[in-house]
């Protein structure tokens, strides 16, 4: 409590305790005690005065607001004017209340609690409203993030497999702008290449079927310059929360290189099955000393010679050995001759029947006599088969090379036999490392799917050719995904002889799709778990996001809402604005803090506070609008309470202040009129003091009597207006309490009414009782001013038919006496004023009085909480009737 | 030859006593006790001053003033104000509708006469 009165702030505190609020009360006077306060004290309430020393309520009103927003500050002042506590209000302060007028306090106070309670949850809501938003956009700019940075071509397509976007990279693979493609297919266009049409639309039939959500596939399309390139799809589906599918997201790679280098080793694996026919090998056996040569069939059935052509010297053999191999092989000879070695071997290329030359492998036995050799024995081996298939290898390697995947063959027991460049740079291994070991042992690793690792041993095992993905690790044990593309390789007799695996790195699509995935969850997981109303609409209006706080503020679940229009659930009265609204929206300009009413499904009417920005598909095309929004029911509500308190508040002021300068302007007339009346009879007094010391001498005793009896009678007319007017001042000041006693109705009248009579000396009071009661609760100093004010009254105003009636009757609620006389009666102008102090009826002549009594016994009647009424007719009398409630 | 005062009064103890006075200080006293009788005594009598008070029934001292200042040949007559209206805003008026002179109630009986016969422009008796 910021009060510099103690007074002020003990009755401050008395009001609060009266109301029952168990309140820790902290009373300071200055700025630097307040600020110390706040931050000791904590209030959950703040009471201020309005005029401190060097402070203000409005500065205290800053300071307050900026340490605590949501704590109540009320301002509780003596006198402020309008505008002030208008503009107080304005600037956050919760209430104000007049000193003077301290019994709405609690009811402030409570009004306050709940006030700063409702702010405190709006600004709460208002913040994960702005958090929703802000991660809203950072999903998004993650997503568009990944997708520029993709090397895949990223292509949308709608239900229809028509294109609804078409990135940068597509355009770079297939030569088509987005606008040409989207063109194009409107006329039944497709880049697929014959051939694969039909496998290319049984694997759309899937996708749009919703039976497969994700799946690989190689076809052949045209490019716009007329190429044909092989294409990799990776394809993803996704689908509405009924299972539609909706979008077909396509990433795809240009994979033409890859497939020209497959299909390059297939042809050289058939060529290979054709030359690894084996034959047997030809025997020979050399008598050296007679140069003389024996052949087995071998040479008719492995060269083709007829055996009329066969010339049984060395010569004859020799000659058909290849020119190129022709000196070494003679050398080689001449050598283990030299050396007395036992065995000889070469290869070479030897000359057949037809011209060509076959591979042979030359194995010789050589028999010496005396050291010298005499007789050699041999078999030549066509190994011409083996040859062939090393040179393949070799050139392999060379096309191998030049592809960046990694190839890897196995003999058909699975062990490593050769690897290219491009696996040593993907695995890191080189084929030392790795020759003769097997390759799944070689590479997997701890995430590597157990289950592919089965598939492959599996289809191994079957000796089928077969394309897995999954996951590798290098020597330097970095994992990375790869596609296995594993083909066997048989000989003639359809023996297995290799494995040829090619592995591709698809590390990237397969992370980039993962971020995809988890991206597109995340996003919509944010948006139906936000605290926030979230909800949206296609282009065409239709409502295709409704999160659950949605649901809950509408009413509406999402299924009684999904696919209808967002307009038919709102008000016709604000169709055009909306229509305007999302049209802007749909041309990327969006809107913020729109105040959107809406009647939910029971009938109340909610504002929602929403921000419209248009939603943009990964290639920033605009496919609808999204509503983030925010639920200010209470705010609005609170709004315009607060303008309705304002208004309230201002009228309360006013009519404070108007009652006030009533009160100020009455008690100033009061004065006025009450010197004026004191003033005739003290002018009367001096006059007749002036007489008589003047003149003394000219007077007579009976005259100078008069004069002195004159002054005693204005001294007892200013005592008689004096008491008046100090009851009444005591009644205005709220001074005259009420003392309830058990009265008894026959003494009290009886009692009082001769009382009165006796006084006047002049008049009869004839009193009738009428009473079922014999006692009653009331003020009884109160009620016999009453009575003897209108008994004298009655008394004074007749004076010719000097009695007065007095009646007292009772029914079960109260009450009720009556006095009439027979005397001169109210003039019908005076009635509206006979209560008024000092008024004076216009027909009393010279009567004496003050003009107060009626007013005195108004006012007594109203303590007492009854009611008088009165009768009159000019010169008939007056009946005055006062009603008193029993019940008190 | 006396001076003729026209008092004008509507309490009786006031008017009898004031007039008591004023005729034992040697003027013939002239009296009335509302306006309109106050105005009828005026153009019968004419007197050479006037005493009025102000709140009186019928016609009140201010207007009973401005009628007497509204006449071409009478308009020069004296008028005192003599009332219990003790306030500012009373004084102003009164001097406003040709009053000579304002004397709130009550006052000294010397000064009342002082004030008269200065007006009157005679010695005090």
């Amino acid at each position: 409590m910021l009060e510099d009165n103690p007074d002020d702030a003990v009755f401050i505190q008395k009001s609060l305790q009266r109301a029952d609020f168990n309140l820790e009360t902290r009373i300071v006077a200055t700025r630097e005690d307040f600020i110390r306060a706040l931050s000791s004290f904590s209030p959950d309430l703040i009471l201020s005065d309005h005029q401190l020393p060097q402070f203000s309520s409005p500065e205290a009103l800053r300071i307050s607001r900026e340490k605590f927003p949501f704590v109540p500050f009320i301002l509780v002042t003596g006198a402020v004017s309008e505008e002030f506590a208008a503009s107080i209000i304005r600037e956050g302060a919760d209430d104000y209340l007049l000193k003077g007028n301290l019994k709405r306090l609690p009811t402030a106070i409570a009004q306050a609690i709940e006030k700063k309670r409702t702010q405190e949850s709006l600004q709460k809501s208002q913040d994960a409203k702005r958090i929703a938003e802000q991660e809203l956009q950072n999903a998004h700019e993650r997503l568009l993030f990944h997708i520029e940075n993709t090397p895949l071509g990223n292509i949308e397509w709608d239900d229809q497999f028509f294109a609804k976007s078409w990135s940068k990279r597509a355009e770079d693979i297939f030569g088509w702008s987005e606008q040409e493609f989207i063109e194009k297919q409107k006329n039944g266009f497709s880049t697929v290449y014959e051939e694969d049409f039909a496998m290319t639309s049984q694997v759309a039939e899937q996708l749009l079927s919703g039976s497969v959500e994700r799946n690989n596939m190689q076809n052949r399309n045209y490019t716009k310059d007329g190429r044909v390139i092989w294409c990799e799809w990776f394809n993803s589906v996704m689908k509405n929360r009924e299972g539609k599918v909706i979008t077909i997201m396509s990433l795809v790679q240009d994979i033409t290189a890859r497939k020209t280098f497959e299909n390059i080793l297939k042809e050289y694996n058939d060529r290979y099955q054709m030359l690894s026919k084996a034959t047997n090998d030809a025997i020979w056996d050399w008598d050296i000393e007679h140069d003389f040569e024996i052949w087995n069939h071998g040479i008719q059935t492995i060269f083709g010679y007829q055996e009329r052509e066969i010339n049984s010297t060395k010569s004859w053999w020799k000659e058909k050995i290849h020119p190129g191999d022709y000196e070494r092989v003679n050398r080689e000879i001449k050598e283990a001759f030299t050396t007395h070695a036992t065995n000889w071997n070469s290869q070479y290329q030897y000359l057949c029947a037809d011209g060509t030359y076959k591979y042979v492998l030359d194995r010789g036995y050589i028999i010496y006599q005396d050291d010298r050799p005499v007789r050699m024995i041999g078999a030549m081996q066509d190994i011409t088969g083996q040859k062939k298939f090393i040179e393949e290898i070799e050139k392999l390697s060379l096309v191998a090379s030049k592809t960046n995947n990694a190839v890897v063959i196995t003999d058909a027991a699975d062990h490593i036999e050769w690897v290219n460049e491009g696996f040593v740079t993907l695995t890191g291994y080189s084929l030392q490392e790795v020759i003769g070991l097997k390759p799944g042992h070689v590479l997997q690793g701890a995430e590597t799917d157990q289950d592919t690792v089965k598939r492959i041993s599996e289809k191994l095992k079957k000796q089928e050719s077969f394309t897995e993905e999954i996951i590798n690790y290098s020597k330097s044990a970095r994992k990375y995904w790869v596609r296995l593309d594993v083909s066997p390789v048989f000989d003639d007799s359809e023996k297995l002889k290799h494995f040829i695996a090619i592995q591709t790195d698809i590390s990237s699509q397969k992370e980039f799709e993962n971020q995809i995935t988890n991206i597109a969850r995340e996003l919509s997981s944010l948006i139906e778990n936000a605290n926030v109303p979230i909800f949206g609409v296609d282009k065409n209006g239709y409502i295709n996001e409704w999160n659950k706080i949605t649901a809950e503020l509408s009413e509406y679940s999402k299924n009684e809402v999904l696919e209808k229009k967002l307009m038919n659930l709102l008000e016709p009265a604000i169709h055009q604005e909306i229509q305007a609204i999302l049209g802007r929206v749909f041309t990327g300009e969006s809107t913020r803090n729109y105040e959107l009413p809406f009647l939910n499904k029971s009938g109340k009417r909610l504002i929602l506070l929403i921000s419209i920005s248009p939603r943009m598909d990964v290639n920033k095309n605009i496919y609808g609008a999204i509503c983030v929004g925010q639920d200010i029911t209470e705010l609005f509500r609170y709004r315009q309470g607060l303008e309705k308190m304002v208004e309230e508040r201002t009228r309360d002021l006013n009519t404070a202040l108007q009652k006030e300068k009533e009160l100020v302007e009455l008690k100033s007339k009061f004065v006025s009129i009450a010197s004026h009346e004191f003033r005739t009879p003290l002018s009367t007094i001096s006059l007749v003091t002036g007489i008589l010391q003047k003149h003394r001498e000219k007077i007579s005793t009976h005259e100078f009597n008069v004069k002195l009896e004159t002054i005693e009678k204005q001294v007892r007319h200013m005592t008689y207006l004096l008491d008046d007017i100090l009851i009444i001042g005591k009644a205005d000041a709220g001074k005259i309490l009420t003392n309830y006693t058990s009265i008894s109705v026959e003494h009290f009248f009886t009692q009082t009414a001769r009382e009165v009579e006796q006084s006047s000396g002049t008049h009869k009071i004839k009193l009738r009782l009428n009473c079922s009661i014999k006692e009653f609760t009331s003020d009884e100093k109160l009620l016999r001013n009453i009575l003897i004010n209108l008994l004298t009254n009655a008394m004074k105003f007749s004076n010719y038919i000097k009695t007065v009636d007095l009646t007292v009757s009772n029914s079960t609620d109260f009450l009720k006496f009556e006095v009439e006389d027979k005397g001169i009666g109210i003039i019908e102008e005076d009635m509206i004023n006979i209560f008024t102090p000092f008024h004076r009826g216009g027909n009393v002549g010279t009567i004496q009085g003050t003009g107060l009594g009626l007013s005195i016994v108004k006012k007594a009647v109203d303590l007492l909480k009854g009611e008088i009424k009165v009768n009159s007719r000019v010169g008939k009398g007056t009946i005055f009737a006062v009603l008193l409630p029993l019940n008190v | 030859m006396k001076k003729k005062i026209l008092l004008v009064e509507d309490t009786v103890e006031a008017l009898d006593n004031l007039r008591d006075l004023l005729t034992m200080e040697g003027f013939e006293v002239i009296t009335a006790t509302n306006g309109e009788d106050a105005m009828y005594k005026f153009y019968m009598y004419i007197p050479d001053i006037i005493i009025t008070d102000l709140e009186m029934p019928k016609m009140d001292g201010f207007a009973f003033i401005e009628k007497i200042k509204k006449t071409d040949n009478l308009k020069s007559i004296p008028v005192i104000v003599f009332s219990a209206n003790a306030t500012a805003e009373s004084e102003r008026r009164s001097l406003q509708s040709g009053a000579a002179m304002f004397l709130k109630k009550p006052c000294p009986t010397e000064t009342l006469l002082e004030s008269i016969n200065s007006i009157l422009g005679n010695e005090p008796t």
